[in-house]
């Protein structure tokens, strides 16, 4: 709860780059983020990794500044006691227990009640505190699931996560978006990288996106979908008057396109979307059309992600 | 218990669980002593001075440096190759605890396993071995842990090192021998005037201090290593 009500940002990145040797893996990056889960979306390759490496003080960037907590994580050594970190590699220390695995982060972190710490960990995550398994026996899920434990053991302000949900299995996937979320909402920051679209709607709806090692976008993926004015909205209409609603919509300039797939249902393109949502009841009242469904059709996480990334 | 003391723990569990490696010094250090007994047992009397050599090439000279290697470099070298040293890494501890705590369970590792199997081989020959092989042992121990942190390749260029550096340069004169930690560790071992095959003579208080200084420079490095490094 340390985070709660904290002023200024949790995390700081100002103009970050990290090169390996002639391969730019993060071009200038600067964001700023607070309490609560935010995602780090991007394709394979995309610099995630590296940056948040490069949050948990694991590498130095080759220019500009980062602050994580108000201090520089790879000189502060005693800020490491308020990040966690899941890494993406699934390798751990195979010849230890889960118990074993925790309790070393536990005791390196200086928790308190180490014993305690290390069951509430492993409980929290779905493991057996007193499985007699070796590390080396686990399946994936589980090892994510160790990682994670030995994350958040010393109770961190702050918490990486590089795509924590591979190799979960749906209902586990379920359980470890809700530890975020719960973990996000008690005022501390959370902050999970993944290429997987459908985990990162589910993670909440702020986003940082990277591509080619550079920051595309941030915010609320639905504002950020706002801001694309170069590319007209889409809106999905079904009507009892496709074709009078349509017209009216092109007469009235609130279309830059129309296209009507299947009785009763109309595609339509716009340029401004806040006007055309503004327009469409009086206009369809005007047409004496009945609107029976009024979807955006690309709104959504994907296509922003798909925008953004890809350019299309 | 200190962060040291828990890494010291940790590393010495990770050390002992790689059973091809602790066969192979196993092996090497029982070979010292089994040939010790045959020397002892031999009928052609062997003196002191033989016994030396024998101890000074293949203790001194072999499965000290090479052991350390394998147990020190491979200390933090494996945990980089595995891509785990982040779980040390990301901890609240000091560099130096780090590096204390592992050079401890390198050194232990090392000291139990090929140490005290030569000085037993010493008893049995009559050449006291301790001090030499400690001193050795602590100097390989140091700068191996470094390579471990320090190099990508830490086996391939430490066996390189021991190689070209202590087998071809320490043996060229006995001025470049003032060069080798084996030179040094040999000198508390060999008696004035025995000849054992490499460049002794090196005065007590050097014996001591080199060995310990080299020993001492590798964890400084391993320690300035450990802040500097860039974690997979």
């Amino acid at each position: 709860m340390s985070g709660s009500g904290r002023p200024g940002p949790m995390l700081e990145v100002t103009r970050v780059s990290k090169r390996f040797g002639d391969l730019v893996a993060v071009s200038d990056v600067s964001f700023r983020l607070g309490a609560g889960v935010t995602a780090l979306l991007g394709p394979n390759g995309a610099g995630k990794s590296t940056m948040l490496r490069m949050l948990a003080g694991l590498a130095a960037p080759s220019e500009g500044t980062v602050r994580v907590l108000g201090s520089d994580p790879r000189a502060d050594v005693e800020l490491r006691r308020r990040i966690g970190l899941v890494p993406q590699q699934e390798s751990l220390f195979e010849h230890l227990r889960v118990r074993e695995f925790v309790r070393l982060a536990a005791d390196l972190t200086g928790v308190a009640d180490a014993t305690e710490a290390t069951e509430r960990a492993i409980g929290t995550v779905g493991l057996d505190p007193d499985d007699k398994r070796r590390l080396n026996t686990y399946s994936k899920g589980m090892r994510q699931r160790a990682k994670l434990a030995s994350a958040i053991v010393g109770g961190p302000d702050v918490l990486f996560l590089d795509e924590p949900l591979t190799g979960l299995d749906p209902n586990q996937r379920n359980l470890m978006i809700d530890l975020f979320h719960r973990i996000g909402g008690s005022g501390r920051c959370v902050l999970v990288s993944s290429h997987v679209l459908d985990e990162v709607q589910r993670l909440g709806t702020d986003v940082l996106v990277m591509g080619k090692g550079r920051l595309l976008a941030e915010g609320d993926f639905r504002g950020i979908r706002d801001l694309m004015d170069d590319r007209p909205s889409r809106f999905r209409i079904t009507t009892d008057e496709p074709r009078a609603l349509a017209a009216g919509l092109i007469a009235e300039g609130l279309a830059v396109g129309v296209e009507i797939h299947e009785p009763g249902a109309l595609t339509v393109a716009t340029a401004s979307a806040g006007r055309f949502a503004a327009a469409i009841a009086p206009l369809a009242r005007d047409s004496r059309a009945s609107l029976h469904e009024l979807r955006p059709l690309d709104a959504d996480l994907e296509s922003v992600f798909r925008y953004l990334v890809e350019g299309r | 218990m200190s962060n040291a003391a828990r890494v010291f723990g940790f590393m010495t569990r990770k050390l002992l669980r790689d059973w091809g490696r602790l066969a192979v010094l196993v092996v090497l250090a029982a070979l010292a002593i089994v040939i010790a007994i045959v020397m002892r047992t031999s009928d052609d009397g062997v003196t002191p001075e033989d016994g030396a050599g024998f101890l000074v090439w293949y203790g001194l000279s072999i499965i000290l440096p090479f052991g350390s290697l394998l147990v020190a470099a491979d200390a933090f070298g494996d945990l980089r190759d595995e891509r785990t040293l982040v779980y040390l890494w990301l901890r609240p501890m000091r560099a130096w605890s780090a590096v204390a705590g592992a050079a401890g369970a390198a050194l232990t590792v090392v000291i139990v396993l090929l140490v005290v199997p030569l000085i037993v081989a010493g008893e049995i020959l009559d050449v006291p071995v301790a001090d030499g092989a400690l001193l050795a042992a602590a100097a390989y121990t140091g700068v191996f842990l470094a390579f471990g942190l320090l190099l990508s390749r830490p086996l391939l260029v430490g066996l390189l090192a021991l190689l070209v550096w202590e087998n071809v340069i320490g043996t060229l004169s006995a001025a470049t021998a003032r060069l080798t930690i084996r030179s040094y560790a040999a000198s508390l071992v060999v008696s004035e005037g025995w000849d054992v095959g490499t460049p002794v003579g090196r005065s007590f208080a050097a014996s001591l201090a080199v060995p310990l200084a080299v020993g001492a420079a590798g964890l400084l490095l391993a320690t300035w290593g450990w802040r500097r490094a860039e974690v997979p």
